[in-house]
């Protein structure tokens, strides 16, 4: 059952087209890493979904109810952490957890205890006075002290040292145990291929890839490291990047689905030895983003 | 390090950072002086100055907004009416000048940035006021020219100038104080505001309490206005008495305030203000829960503010009210001004037209608010929790109407009881006015409504003009500009008949389907359009 969708979603300011066609499904129960560079549109389609935004054509569901003319009702499942988080300068951070719960509609103050200690945070400082880290904490400990059943995070550990990071990663997982439902938006790869159970790749307002971070491996580049026995040195192939020719060795990265003529290649050179290594969620990315890195303003 | 280093670099590019702001205060202050001394002169001709002059130092509320009244001459009137409204501007030019470029440099962590590079210490500062002394040596030779122009004496005009430009002065000091003690730049603009009220209501007071001649034209205030600034520049006199002399306690008062100011910077870090942040509560009290206990919680300053300050004007007028009845039934001649008018009724009328004023910016201030939390991205945490949009909405507006009318309850009490034992009339009578005038407060609120759903780009633009239009067309103002009559008819306020006039319902039944449907499309658009966030 999917708890989010989003279908053929646009979404323009202006001139600027901030969502194309994008698609989006959220499985009850799961992680969705939600990545893309700054600018990508990530924010863009999380305010959708919130209903803060409204998209200008397509359709988009949270617990099966359209967001916008829905919104009071479904946010009442959903916790959200913005990716900049603003704060009434004059509450203290407790009093700010405490109003959020309650306008949801209740929290567990226990919980609430329980993660003020876990954050190492002071509840007692006028919102004014806290740093990004603590105002990304405020949020963090409002959204995991209620009881809801999705949980929007919209780059919620930027601004957390890696001690913090790591209790986030904690509190996410016990989320993910409960049978709770994240979408995770991150541009820190590690942290998304530690949690997630499946990613979609936002460039510039669309969704590239989508998929479990194994299957998406398999659609990009393997490097390849090769020793064989005879000289190597005129080896060339229009299947292969960077390639870096010794005598008896080569390095190269190599399309999944070229993998097997590329090796027909080699083997003419009597292949002796041969490390393949899958890339990591960072290069995935850079190959989805290599050439420019930026996309278009939210 | 020098801790000047840098003032000259850092001054160049805050003034051209800043050109454009800069530039529209100076045209306006351009187009304002000239248009002033423009109409005034057209006065001139036949008596209607003398007329003018004699029913503003009568009109107790009039003389207390206005400065004293220096004789007969077209200088003097401009001096007299047009320079409460010139130095207030000035004021406000000269608050958000400093603010500027110091407390908003430091909000948005420009500071830090300046301060890492070779910039002393003390140089945003006095870049911030090297421009505002630059600024307002614009506005003496703005002054001196618009007069000049109408063939006022010269050196009388430059008087003139130097006495508006001395205003600006004593205000940079006040806020080279203001921005080292207050953490935020709204706390800094508030000390701005509260020391300029304080000190108005000063030499408005000592207008009040003086005697006007009605031989010479003169308006001779107590003594108590020398405690203020506005008393300075306004005691000059100039074009009859010229007391120039009244420069060295705007000087004096300057290089104090000045060096407490650059004191102060030494006490306290880049980004914080002297007056530390309190440790706060652990735990929301209950009556924080809901819309309306934040609402509630973020107005709470700004209410209290506007509460005392009103509560007290009205005490104030209701205090002084029988000083004018006999300082109205003094003078002869009044009746030709007034018709045969029972005065306290007049007086009352005047009155609650005036205190209605502040009640207006504060409804409108207390409306905009949410607009605020739209801009700060703080909306997103109530319309994310559940909340929906229209029951925001309403609750801003029950908040805000609510706020108002107890404010509103109270002024009428202070006024009632202020002149308890002086002046002849009922409380009802009182209420009754102010109700009526509450009700164009409701219009021009469901305008900002009605805007915040529809243009919330522009809402405070738009709030303010409304605001500055109907005040500004009502029946204080209005007069002051000859306009006529169907212009006047503009403001909403000019609808609401006075105690002298009959009654007539029409204009309360139009107002109030105005606000109904005003507010209904300012919901249908704010539930249907984009939150405006960052």
């Amino acid at each position: 059952m999917n708890i989010i969708e989003m279908k053929n979603v646009d979404k323009n300011f202006g001139e600027v087209k901030a969502l194309r066609k994008l698609n989006l499904e959220v499985k009850k129960g799961e992680i969705m890493g939600f990545i893309g560079p700054n600018g990508a549109g990530k924010s863009t389609a999380i305010r959708i979904l919130l209903g803060l935004l409204r998209s200008d054509s397509g359709s988009s569901s949270v617990f099966d109810l359209e967001p916008f003319n829905n919104a009071a009702e479904v946010h009442k499942k959903v916790a959200y952490v913005p990716g900049d988080v603003s704060l009434w300068p004059n509450l203290t951070g407790g009093e700010f957890i405490d109003l959020i719960g309650s306008l949801r509609g209740g929290f567990n103050r226990n919980k609430k205890e329980s993660l003020i200690k876990l954050f190492d945070f002071d509840p007692t400082k006028k919102c004014r006075t806290y740093s990004k880290g603590n105002r990304q904490k405020v949020a963090l400990i409002a959204a995991f002290a209620s009881d809801a059943e999705l949980f929007i995070l919209d780059e919620p550990t930027s601004g957390l040292d890696p001690l913090m990071e790591l209790n986030f990663q904690k509190c996410l997982k016990d989320l993910k145990k409960e049978g709770k439902t994240i979408l995770l938006s991150s541009h820190i790869l590690a942290e998304v291929e530690k949690l997630c159970d499946r990613v979609s790749i936002i460039r510039q307002g669309e969704i590239v890839e989508v998929g479990t971070i194994d299957e998406l491996r398999h659609l990009t580049r393997l490097t390849i490291e090769v020793d064989v026995e005879k000289d190597l040195s005129n080896f060339s192939s229009k299947n292969v990047y960077d390639l870096v020719l010794e005598k008896k060795k080569a390095y190269f990265g190599v399309e999944n689905k070229n993998l097997n003529d590329v090796l027909k290649e080699l083997s003419k050179y009597k292949i002796k030895s041969l490390i393949s290594t899958p890339p990591t969620l960072e290069e995935l990315f850079m190959h989805h983003y290599g050439d420019d890195v930026g996309g278009n303003n939210e | 390090m020098n801790k000047f280093k840098g003032t000259l670099i850092l001054t160049k590019s805050n003034l051209k950072r800043d050109a454009f702001r800069l530039s529209i205060w100076i045209i306006s202050l351009t187009l304002i002086s000239f248009a002033l001394i423009a109409a005034y002169s057209t006065m001139m001709s036949d008596d209607t100055l003398k007329e003018m002059i004699i029913m503003r130092a009568t009109n107790p509320a009039i003389r207390m907004l206005d400065s004293p009244s220096p004789g007969y001459s077209l200088g003097g009137f401009y001096t007299s009416r047009g320079s409460v409204l010139i130095t207030i501007l000035i004021i406000a030019m000269t608050i958000q000048t400093i603010i500027k470029h110091t407390r908003d440099n430091e909000e948005s962590g420009v500071s830090e940035l300046i301060s890492s590079t070779m910039v002393g210490r003390y140089a945003p500062l006095l870049s911030a006021v090297i421009i505002s002394v630059l600024t307002n040596i614009f506005v003496v030779i703005i002054t001196t020219v618009a007069l000049y122009s109408h063939d006022l004496d010269l050196l009388y005009s430059f008087y003139t100038g130097i006495s508006f430009g001395l205003m600006g002065l004593f205000m940079t000091g006040v806020m080279a104080i203001a921005v080292q003690i207050s953490q935020t730049t709204s706390g800094a603009s508030k000390f701005g505001w509260l020391t300029t009220l304080f000190f108005f209501t000063i030499s408005a007071i000592g207008n009040l309490l003086g005697k006007f001649d009605p031989n010479t034209f003169k308006v001779e205030s107590h003594n108590i206005t020398f405690l203020s600034p506005f008393g300075w520049y306004q005691q000059m006199y100039v074009f009859h008495e010229n007391n120039m002399y009244l420069i060295i306690p705007f000087i004096i008062s300057f290089i104090v305030l000045l060096i407490i100011g650059f004191k102060l910077i030494n006490k306290r870090d880049i980004g914080s203000g002297l007056i530390p942040a309190k440790k706060g509560r652990k735990d929301a009290k209950k009556s924080l829960l809901s819309p309306l206990g934040l609402f509630r919680n973020l107005g709470k300053k700004s209410y209290t503010t506007w509460f005392i300050t009103i509560v007290l004007f009205g005490l104030l007028f209701g205090f002084v009210s029988d000083e004018f009845e006999e300082g109205l039934s003094s003078i002869e001649g009044l009746e030709y001004i007034f018709g045969s008018v029972n005065s306290t009724e007049y007086f009352l009328a005047l009155i609650i037209s005036i205190v209605i004023i502040p009640l207006l910016i504060f409804y409108v201030q207390s409306l905009l608010r949410i607009r605020k939390e739209e801009v700060d991205n703080t909306i997103e945490n109530i319309l994310a929790s559940g909340v929906t949009r229209r029951k925001l909405l309403i609750t801003k507006i029950v908040e805000s109407t609510l706020n108002l009318y107890i404010i509103l309850l109270f002024l009428v009490i202070g006024i009632y009881v202020g002149g308890l034992t002086k002046v002849d009339i009922g409380i009802s009578v009182i209420l009754q006015s102010a109700f009526m005038n509450s009700i164009p407060i409701l219009l021009v609120g469901s305008i900002v409504i009605l805007a915040f759903g529809i243009l919330p780009k522009y809402v405070t633009l738009i709030t303010y003009g409304v605001t500055i239009i109907s005040v500004g067309l009502g029946p204080v103002f209005g007069p002051m500009f000859n306009l006529g009559e169907n212009i006047l008819k503009i403001s909403p306020f000019t609808h609401i008949p006075t105690p002298l006039d009959d009654f007539n319902i029409m204009p309360f039944i139009i107002m109030s389907i105005l606000i109904v449907v005003m507010t209904f499309f300012g919901f249908k658009g704010f539930e249907n359009r984009n939150l405006d966030l960052n």
